[in-house]
């Protein structure tokens, strides 16, 4: 499904001062229907790794696949028709001064060359209401309601069901609920769950908790300094522990593990 | 009292005949500006582009309609260089605009056969084409000038409705959703900047077969003019959506010229107008930051009483 050849991204390549590695021959491949979490440090190479998925690095080195095909060298808006994603900033992922139908519309035809067809259609608002039902946040109602009036919350939900509108290859989750209130958290987390459960959607989601990286997902990576240091799937990931987790960060010679890891 | 009810008569036909030829411009700008979020000086020089090229050709024997929107693909085509510098060579957006602005210059002088002026006095234009019989001339311009701005305006809502138009509006809003979307934004930037022009050099052919000359200088501070009228028709008609942020963009150039005509009764020199103009921007713009400090302030003042 997803896989990434000896990936290396080096930032600030010419100058040998502020040089720095964000990932050192990374290669890492995910199975159809998996759904990895992500966890590491700050500059563990979490955000570089997602970025270089998604298109918006090129990476110095190596190579990526989705489903056989060749992108390392497609451009960002190219690579958009494989993709679906959400990120840290709940307003990131929509566009404010357009009404819930019209972003919605947007996201079903991600991928496709725009036309001169009028933008929206009966048919379509259907569908948009039967999705916005699922949600229980009552949005089916406002489809006319600009985006910007809706809550942070709100607008990751929203977002979530527009990466997931048209099913794509893989869902990239960027720490996407770290913005949120606890709560709000919670209930855009489980969505996540039951939409890649329902649609059986390969997923990579990176997170700061590790709690929900131990309890969501089948299999759990960690990064540290541009390499991945643990891989655990399976059996093991299942009966994993915070306890575990932390003893194996000791084995694995940690060297920068961040407090906010720790304390989450 | 009824010479007073003439002069309102006359400053309210000015300012529409005015409002109506620079609402053009404004909605161009707006495109610019406002939907794709470019502070694209390029209009500058493309307003004059469009007149000089218009007041060519038809002094060279073109048909009036023709020239009309040859002037409009100058500029379109002015935008689409602004917009290549930008996206293709890297250029910072304001810069961008303001080099196409400058080269511009002498292109148009180029355009405008190496003089700065070109009079169209005796040549056809598309108002002395279609005579519509009034008895006064002026509400003859009017009419025409209003049919083509209810044509761009129904244009304009149309497209920026469709998968393109919703496309555009989308990168100019939020260009990494717009990515993620699957939206080559920098082909929108480019269409974009096109359009705006376009609607620009439209507006300054449109001005140019009005008054019966273009000048090589016509297009200076249209930007201001521009901004003017988009703001205040925010300020008093709203922006709810995009159809009526277009019908606030042309009201605001309409109550633009009011508020200009009443001033030039009042004594306003007209050298002062630009001035006056930036003014009013920076009175609109600063106003929410200021009422917010007002409140704040008050607030203070009661938590102490």
């Amino acid at each position: 499904m997803l896989k990434l050849e000896n990936i290396t991204k080096i930032f600030n390549q010419d100058d040998k001062v502020n040089q720095k590695i964000a990932l050192n021959n990374v290669s890492f491949s995910m199975e159809e229907g998996e759904f990895v979490t992500v966890i590491g440090g700050n500059g563990s190479g979490k955000s570089t790794l997602m970025n270089i998925i998604s298109g918006l690095y090129t990476p110095e080195e190596g190579k990526i696949f989705i489903d056989n095909i060749d992108v390392t060298k497609m451009k960002e808006h190219q690579r958009a028709k494989f993709l679906g994603r959400v990120f840290q900033d709940p307003l990131m992922g929509t566009a404010f001064d357009m009404s819930i139908e019209e972003n919605m519309s947007l996201a079903l035809r991600r991928g496709k060359t725009p036309t001169l067809k009028w933008g929206f259609n009966e048919q379509n608002r259907q569908l948009f209401i039967n999705k916005l039902e699922d949600l229980n946040l009552g949005l089916e109602k406002r489809l006319t309601h600009k985006v910007g009036l809706l809550s942070g919350g709100q607008r990751q939900a929203l977002t979530l069901i527009m990466a997931t509108i048209k099913k794509p290859k893989l869902l990239l989750l960027d720490e996407h609920t770290a913005a949120l209130d606890p709560k709000t958290a919670k209930i855009v987390l489980d969505l996540t769950l039951s939409l890649v459960k329902e649609f059986n959607i390969t997923t990579l989601m990176i997170t700061h908790n590790l709690r929900d990286a131990i309890k969501y997902g089948d299999r759990l990576i960690m990064l540290n300094e541009g390499r991945i240091i643990l891989d655990i799937k399976g059996e093991e990931k299942k009966n994993l522990t915070i306890t575990d987790l932390l003893k194996r960060f000791d084995e694995s010679s940690l060297t920068n593990l961040d407090d906010r890891l720790l304390l989450s | 009292m009824s010479d007073l009810l003439n002069d309102i008569t006359y400053l309210l036909t000015d300012a529409l005949e005015l409002g109506l030829i620079w609402s053009l411009l404004a909605l161009g700008i707006f495109v610019s500006f406002k939907v794709l979020d470019y502070a694209d000086m390029t209009c500058e020089s493309s307003f004059a582009l469009g007149g000089a090229t218009c007041a060519t050709m038809i002094i060279n024997g073109f048909d009036p309609f023709v020239a009309l929107i040859c002037g409009s693909l100058a500029s379109f085509l002015a935008g689409i260089i602004t917009g290549l510098l930008h996206v293709k060579l890297k250029i910072p957006a304001l810069l961008s605009g303001i080099i196409t602005m400058i080269g511009l210059y002498s292109i148009n002088l180029r355009v405008m056969m190496n003089k700065a002026n070109l009079s169209l006095i005796n040549q056809d234009t598309i108002f002395s084409l279609i005579n519509l019989n009034l008895s006064i001339p002026q509400y003859g311009r009017i009419i025409i000038s209003l049919i083509i701005v209810l044509v761009i305006f129904f244009v304009m809502y149309y497209f920026f409705g469709t998968e393109i138009g919703m496309s555009l509006r989308a990168t100019g809003m939020n260009m990494n959703m717009a990515k993620a979307s699957g939206i080559n934004t920098s082909v929108m930037i480019v269409l974009g900047l096109g359009i705006s022009n376009g609607l620009i050099g439209l507006g300054g052919g449109l001005l140019t077969q009005s008054q019966g000359f273009a000048d090589i200088n016509m297009g200076k501070g249209v930007i201001i003019i521009g901004l003017a009228a988009i703001i205040v028709g925010e300020v008093i008609f709203g922006k709810r959506s995009f159809k009526n942020r277009l019908i606030s963009t042309i009201l605001g150039t309409f109550l633009y010229y009011i508020l200009l005509g009443i001033a030039m009764r009042l004594g306003l020199d007209p050298n002062d107008l630009k001035l006056l103009s930036a003014i009013l921007i920076i009175i609109i713009l600063a106003s929410p930051l200021l009422k917010k400090q007002l409140l704040s302030n008050k607030n203070r003042g009661a938590q102490h009483a």
